[in-house]
């Protein structure tokens, strides 16, 4: 497979939130608002792309019987890095994501692609394999958070376009702050899932 | 991993599963060791900037008082009933112009997401200098606001640092956040703790 | 030879078709009129614009949702308007006229016709609209004016402390009993949302439901009685146990709750000794609410959870078919 196959394969047929709907978790919680988003998203993919790249290099090498044992301390070790790394460079960042920065760690994308692809095949197409769904991830958290920020607070890229983004006026008085609550991430989840359902559904039809 | 049948032999799970991890251990520890004191620094900036907002133009001598929440109860701190006291992971005392000035707590009281770490300012004369949430895990949009509401915070100010102090709520004289009484609570805990142990420094 | 064992046999009560969903709803709608005349004599006419607004947003936004979905109108069985006047009733009087024309916006699209419009829907639209206004807008939803206090017909509302007042369930959570005196709270000239706080206006518009036997009085008779004895049982801060009770029952959206909308056809169970076990539930739920919560009224929370477990009710109360369950029984051993 060639690279654009891997993005495509990763952002749209196969996106790891809205086709598979995996890592919700960490999707409902850090998805509230697009700096958040693209954080957490890049981080994700760093660690993705790192895991998936050292798995595959090590797949000959690493025994069946512990291999999720190995996965986890390998994938462990990218995250705390990443970690480290955004605490001492990026520190508004790190302390927006918080916890759900080193909680990178169970996503279960990124155990799921090592397990499902890395494990199995070379090293590059594996590093193409973790960009297509990193950003796929992100992609998702991206669309949530613009949704999700400017309902639930009023803005759009607060953080990213100057420290408040482009205010709404009259949202950002009284926006409707549930939708930076977690029920507001599922409902704006089920949204973009019908959306995405109907949009496939049309397309197989004809 | 398709080939089930290479030597798995107990020693060999245990070599490489041990290998992995060493790599894995050297790597955190080189990592730590840069970032450590990088680290380190941004709390002291964030915490330096806080101190500044509250004490303007003062200078601080840090008296490496860190005291866990019971030590501060054993220490004579008694809060409202109900309410126990916050941890203290650092006591700044101000000087301007080399006049008194107050001090500076760090203490960390327990919020709706966690332990909260905030600065209060408590001037000479009694009262609250001031107060700022540097850190914290609350609920984005409702607790939060303790941090991102510049308004909110700027109500300690000026309050009798009796160490009495609580929310409308529960009959105070403080404005709790819409739909966010707890981390109100843990704030003016906070604000409470800060006062209440600064007295005992006498 | 048919195949018996693919025939689900079940006794009646059968699933209940609303034969005649219009009628029943205008009664509803006569019935909540007294509490809206209350409401207007209370808090004044902008009372009536809050409400007049939110049921024209119901029944817009369902028509709305019909015609860009293609689907034949549904607004003529009138449930929009009941979703309306309901969601209406659950805003203090003080808050923007926008706010509960979203928040029936929310109650029709969100909660009821995604779901497959009135009968589908598993929670009550007009509470789940509540809900989601409480965690939207908390400072809108927990304004409270005093009863008399003149307001802008249209106009945005800033609540200054002289016009703002202790609702009789807040002061109940703090341990003591409300300033005001038991004639108020049955009159309703308390601080409330629209809708709650006569006590007479709903026990009326209750009474005449009963007798067009549009309810029946399982629900609200369980739930309240619930509240009352554990209230009696478990007075707080010292106070006698029956001001206490009477306090208790009197105050909040019990009434309003129990009698208009933990009654609801659709999401609460149909068998009578479901709907006893669902009264006792959203008692119980309320005083834990009230006493143990964080925010003083609990009746709209309590409704909500029971709503998604009044289908596993319906399913344990089913009445057997005589002999059925025993064979059924046989054939496990």
């Amino acid at each position: 497979m060639k690279l654009t196959e891997h993005l495509k394969t990763g952002v749209l047929l196969d996106n790891p939130v809205f086709m598979q709907t995996i890592g919700l978790c960490p999707t409902l919680a850090t998805s509230t608002s697009l700096s958040n988003a693209i954080g957490m998203g890049i981080a994700a993919t760093v660690v993705l792309i790192c895991s998936n790249v050292v798995i595959s290099l090590l797949r000959k090498f690493i025994p069946d019987k512990i291999r999720i044992a190995a996965f986890i301390s390998i994938i462990a070790t990218f995250v705390t890095v990443i970690d480290l790394l955004l605490q001492a460079y990026i520190p508004s960042l790190a302390s927006s994501l918080g916890l759900f920065l080193p909680l990178i760690v169970v996503n279960c994308i990124i155990l799921g692609r090592a397990e499902a692809y890395a494990s199995k095949n070379a090293v590059l197409p594996s590093a193409m394999d973790g960009l297509g769904m990193g950003l796929g991830f992100t992609f998702a958290l991206v669309l949530m958070g613009i949704v999700r920020e400017l309902l639930g607070a009023g803005t759009i890229a607060a953080g990213i376009i100057g420290d408040k983004g482009i205010q709404i006026p009259g949202l950002v008085d009284n926006p409707a702050t549930m939708m930076i609550l977690p029920a507001g991430g599922f409902l704006v989840m089920g949204f973009i899932l019908a959306a995405i359902q109907k949009i496939m559904s049309g397309k197989e039809g004809k | 991993m398709s080939e089930a049948n290479k030597g798995e032999s107990i020693a060999r799970l245990i070599v490489v599963l041990g290998l992995i991890t060493f790599i894995c251990a050297l790597l955190l520890g080189f990592v730590n060791q840069i970032t450590a004191p990088l680290i380190e620094q941004n709390d002291i900036d964030t915490r330096n900037a806080a101190m500044e907002e509250i004490i303007p133009g003062a200078s601080f001598e840090d008296l490496g008082i860190t005291l866990s929440a019971e030590d501060v109860a054993a220490a004579g701190v008694t809060l409202p009933a109900g309410r126990t006291a916050a941890a203290i992971s650092g006591v700044y005392k101000a000087t301007v112009d080399g006049q008194d000035a107050g001090y500076c707590v760090q203490v960390n009281p327990k919020g709706f997401g966690g332990e909260m770490t905030l600065i209060v300012g408590i001037s000479t004369d009694g009262t609250v200098a001031g107060a700022k949430v540097t850190a914290h895990g609350e609920t984005a949009g409702l607790g939060a606001k303790a941090q991102t509401d510049p308004e909110w915070i700027t109500q300690f100010a000026g309050q009798p640092a009796d160490g009495q102090l609580q929310v409308n709520k529960d009959g105070g004289t403080i404005n709790a956040i819409t739909g966010s009484t707890i981390t109100s609570r843990a704030v003016t805990d906070g604000v409470n703790t800060a006062a209440a142990y600064v007295a005992t420094l006498g | 030879m048919y195949d018996l064992s693919k025939v689900v046999v079940t006794s009646s009560p059968h699933i209940k078709a609303a034969d005649d969903t219009r009628s029943l709803m205008a009664d509803v709608c006569l019935a909540l009129l007294p509490a809206l005349v209350v409401a207007v004599i209370t808090f004044g006419p902008r009372a009536l614009v809050l409400t007049v607004a939110t049921v024209i947003s119901c029944v817009f936004f369902e028509w709305l949702y019909n015609k860009l979905l293609h689907k034949p109108t549904s607004i003529g069985d009138l449930s929009a308007v009941v979703t309306g006047i309901l969601l209406a009733f659950n805003v203090p009087v003080s808050a923007p006229i926008w706010m509960p024309v979203i928040g029936g916006a929310f109650s029709v699209i969100i909660v009821k016709m995604l779901f497959g419009g009135i009968g589908k829907n598993f929670m009550n639209p007009a509470l789940a609209g509540r809900a989601f206004m409480m965690a939207s807008w908390p400072a809108f939803m927990t304004t409270w004016t005093r009863p008399g206090v003149e307001l802008p017909l249209f106009g945005n509302v800033t609540v200054t402390d002289a016009m703002s007042t202790a609702t009789p369930l807040a002061q109940l959570k703090t341990g003591a009993l409300p300033d005001a005196n038991v004639l108020d709270l049955f009159l309703g000239q308390t601080g409330g949302v629209i809708g709650e706080t006569s006590v007479l206006a709903l026990l009326l518009g209750g009474a005449y439901l009963v007798w067009r036997k549009v309810i029946t009085i399982n629900i609200p008779v369980a739930y309240i009685l619930t509240v009352a004895v554990l209230t009696f049982l478990f007075p707080l801060g010292g106070q006698g146990h029956f001001e206490w009770m009477i306090s208790q029952v009197l105050s909040g959206g019990l009434m309003l709750g129990a009698i208009f909308m933990a009654t609801d056809y659709v999401t609460s169970p149909v068998t009578p000794k479901g709907q006893v076990i669902f009264g006792i539930g959203c008692g119980l739920l309320t005083v834990f609410i009230r006493y143990f919560g964080g925010l003083p009224e609990g009746v709209s929370y309590s409704i909500l959870l029971m709503n998604t477990l009044a289908w596993v009710i319906d399913k344990k109360t089913h009445p057997r078919k005589f002999g059925y369950e025993l064979d059924k029984k046989k054939e496990a051993k």
